[in-house]
């Protein structure tokens, strides 16, 4: 067994007493920095990167990849906990998970989350052992039609996310895509909309936007309320998940660990939706549907995983072919060159040890995660309980200085403040951020691959309908459509409230 | 107490005058920011990193690389430009932010050696025109014969409109005398990865990871965009020995300070600069970016820039490239 020989080369390497300890240091700073509000696994990996320098390559690499699902984690945990997600993955855990902590059970929240990515995590290793070779190529022959389709696809989740009235959850996607579209144009190289500003001519940064309509636009309802609160006053609840409530998550962690799998090794980034995707599928298969959006654990347990499991199989592209597919891995691409590896398809043949110590230390982060995790998680609670005075200048400052961080910009910093007041007028008037937010993080990728697509075709729209797996994925759509679309049409008509 | 005082000031008056000197002999006396006008993580940012860490160990102060990425370079470029002429702000520069963008970019006001003094020149990267396997042409002439028999059915790939790669590709285009279909991505990863889909049919692309790719037998090389084949894969033949005639497509990159920067500490950093690329260890980190290493005085520097700019503005007009 070849799988086997090369995977107890992989542990040999990373159960090194130094490889043991960089996971491990890894895992840790990247879970405490990323918790910080909006510093997400860019920004972190982006500040810890010197630190590696002195490493050799293996260790160097092992760390950096703690690092990354440190971060991950720990963004988790403050989208939990403040409702502030650091990147477009845990825009879903904030929904349902910030809820569940409003109601007292941000333990459980948390709790289910680590679990969660543990078995994804776990899960999404073995396939990347197994099957990353032949999954390469299967995977490069998606092509721009195919993600433009996989990305529709993607606007249709944002409608079930919405728990609200489907036309104002739309006119959010529309606003999202509208807001995606400012910057320079890809094909030309024109300024859209930036009214001259050099500033805005990348575009607005997806943690500027996302901290500003969730996170501070948050603080300023809660400061409506003064001091009265509901989050965890009185009674808490068991401290971790309850027994019925690991029940219930199961199914939704296994499914989303699978949607995140595979979505997750697409080099053009599916991995972004892969949090969408589950939680799209969890609402549908619920029994319960009326109670996602407030506070249902399967809404953060399956979307968690989903987000583990994609952002563990989205190194496939990386080790197999040397592709980035996403920006984190892109300065994985960067860590490799500073030590000296071209990144490639070789990497796999000339350095075992690199590759298959990597995939071992990633289940070896996984369970240190966990054990790092879940003792903290009673940590993480009593945070909450800090006055609403401490609390909320403290998440602002800590906030700003994420944001700055992310370009050492101090206009990102003014743009997220007006974002905030946006946010804010918005959630008073019943329109929600999630899914302006997918179309934010959508609307990038619907254009470039719709018009690649157009451009490779030289203009022929029927190149959507000859590419098999575009047309399923635009029918699929559709039909999804028409199905969130029917029941509140009915329940107008019948002036019946369907979901809430 | 009045002697004190007027030893105090006669200290004071000795040490005020001894500072202009003191503060050149002294140089540096704190930490040298390097800007890198691109996001963390690419090439730029590890070229940056890796001079910046070997510099730190030869110039006495730390050299820290801060990333300030924005409209293709331009916001970062822009920040070096206003920044105090003291030699504690640097920048990485190269062809594509100094060469290219003054002609594309309306916002990029700025010119490579009036509005910045060239500290030294870092290396050299010349790419490789690597096609998709399964394209019939074998070699340069093949490809140009296949692009003349269907004028625009053939696709390039490029990292984005106005970078290297796209600049390389109109430039074979141009002297080739060929019409072929620009598709642009976002950077050199995405764009190989529709390469290898067999989407596009060829790219320039930086040497070292064009050849992993080649080795693979995932995609194929024609030709090294250099004047000389390239020590990687030195059985590909340069683009002038495979018939298009005057080529050549190398990407410069170089340290600049704002303009004004005074002569010695000029002198100090070029000269720690040429100390760290003289090193093989270092030479062999920058090989992995297919950076090869072109050491020299600031006035080198100076000159490849102006002819840098000039080049590639001249391609931008004769094959009327409109960007804006």
């Amino acid at each position: 067994m070849d799988l086997l020989s090369n995977l107890a080369l992989g542990f040999s390497t990373a159960m090194s007493l130094q490889n043991l300890g960089l996971a491990f240091i890894g895992c840790l700073v990247g879970t405490l920095i990323g918790i910080l509000p909006g510093v997400g696994p860019i920004a972190t990996i982006t500040m810890l990167l010197p630190i590696t320098f002195g490493i050799d390559p293996v260790g160097a690499l092992i760390m950096l990849a703690g690092i990354y699902y440190g971060a991950q984690y720990g963004g988790s945990t403050s989208a939990i906990l403040v409702n502030i997600p650091g990147e477009a993955g845990s825009v879903v855990t904030a929904l349902d998970g910030h809820a569940m902590a409003k109601k007292g059970r941000a333990g459980a929240a948390l709790g289910i989350s680590a679990i969660g990515s543990f078995i994804a995590g776990c899960v999404a290793t073995v396939v990347i052992a197994a099957l990353a070779l032949p999954l390469t190529d299967l995977a490069l022959r998606f092509g721009p039609t195919d993600y433009f389709a996989l990305m529709v696809m993607g606007l249709v989740f944002a409608v079930v996310l919405a728990h609200g009235s489907v036309l104002k959850a739309v006119a959010m996607i529309c606003l999202g895509i509208l807001l995606s579209t400012i910057g320079s144009d890809l094909e030309t190289g024109q300024a859209r909309m930036t009214f001259g500003s050099l500033h805005l001519a990348d575009g607005i940064d997806f943690a500027v936007l996302a901290m500003g309509i969730f996170g501070f636009a948050e603080v300023l309802r809660n400061l409506e309320g003064g001091e009265q609160r509901d989050v965890i006053k009185g009674t808490m609840g068991p401290l971790l998940p309850t027994r019925d409530e690991i029940r219930r998550s199961i199914a939704p962690i296994l499914r989303g660990t699978g949607l995140g799998s595979v979505l997750g090794m697409l080099p053009g980034n599916g991995a972004v939706l892969a949090p969408f995707a589950s939680y799209t599928l969890e609402k549908k298969l619920a029994k319960r549907p009326q109670d996602f959006g407030k506070g249902a654990i399967e809404a953060v347990a399956g979307p968690e995983a989903a987000n583990n499991a994609g952002a563990q199989t989205s190194f496939i592209p990386l080790l197999t072919l040397g592709i980035p597919p996403n920006a984190v891995m892109a300065i994985m691409v960067g860590a490799m060159m500073i030590q000296g590896i071209v990144p490639g398809p070789q990497v796999m043949t000339e350095s075992p040890t690199l590759f298959w110590g990597m995939i071992a230390s990633m289940w070896i982060g996984n369970l240190m995660l966990l054990v790092i995790n879940l003792p903290m998680v009673g940590m993480w609670v009593r945070l909450l309980k800090v006055p609403y005075r401490l609390l909320f200048p403290a998440i602002l400052i800590f906030s700003c200085i994420g944001i700055y961080s992310i370009d050492n910009n101090p206009m990102d910093v003014v743009f997220t403040g007006a974002f905030a007041f946006a946010g804010y007028l918005l959630i008073k008037m019943g329109f929600e951020p999630a899914p302006l937010l997918l179309g934010f993080v959508l609307g990038h990728l619907i254009e470039e691959n719709l018009r690649r697509a157009m451009l490779l075709s030289r203009g022929e729209l029927s190149t959507f309908a000859e590419n098999p797996v575009s047309l399923i994925l635009l029918i699929v759509s559709v039909g999804l459509l028409a199905l969130s679309a029917l029941p509140s049409l009915r329940a107008k008509r019948e002036k019946v409230f369907v979901e809430d | 107490m009045k002697l004190n005082r007027r030893a105090f000031g006669l200290m004071a008056a000795a040490v005020m005058t001894a500072l202009p000197a003191m503060a050149a002999a002294e140089f540096p006396e704190r930490n040298i920011t390097l800007v890198v006008p691109f996001p963390p993580g690419g090439g730029n940012d590890a070229m940056a990193r890796i001079i910046g860490d070997a510099m730190t160990r030869v110039i006495g102060a730390n050299v820290v690389v801060e990333n300030k990425a924005g409209a293709g370079g331009v916001v970062g470029t822009q920040s070096v430009q206003n920044a105090k002429p003291d030699g504690y702000t640097l920048l990485l520069g190269h062809s594509g932010t100094m060469g290219i963008n003054p002609h594309v970019y309306p916002a990029a006001t700025y010119h490579p050696t009036k509005d910045f003094t060239p500290v030294g020149l870092i290396s050299e990267i010349p790419m490789a025109l690597v096609v998709n396997k399964d394209l019939p042409a074998q070699d340069v002439a093949g490809l140009i014969a296949l692009a003349k028999e269907k004028p625009g059915e053939l696709s390039y790939a490029s990292s984005g409109v106005g970078t290297g790669s796209h600049m390389a590709a109109e430039l074979f285009a141009h002297d080739a005398g060929i019409e072929i279909a620009h598709i642009p991505y976002r950077g050199s990863g995405p764009a190989m990865t529709d390469l290898l889909g067999g989407r596009i049919d060829f790219l320039f692309g930086v040497i070292p990871s064009s050849h992993a790719q080649v080795t693979a037998g995932k995609a194929r090389a024609l030709a090294v965009t250099g004047t000389k084949r390239s020590p990687t894969m030195p059985e590909v033949p340069t683009m002038q020995e495979a018939s298009v005639e005057g080529y050549e497509a190398a990407l410069i990159y170089g340290l600049l300070a704002p303009v004004g920067t005074p002569d010695e500490v000029v002198t100090k950093i070029n000269g720690a600069l040429n100390i760290v690329l003289a090193d093989p260890t270092l030479q062999e980190k920058l090989a992995v970016d297919g950076s090869v290493p072109r050491p020299g005085t600031p006035e080198d520097h100076s000159k490849a820039l102006d002819s840098d700019l000039e080049k590639w503005g001249a391609l931008i007009r004769d094959a009327k490239i409109e960007i804006n």
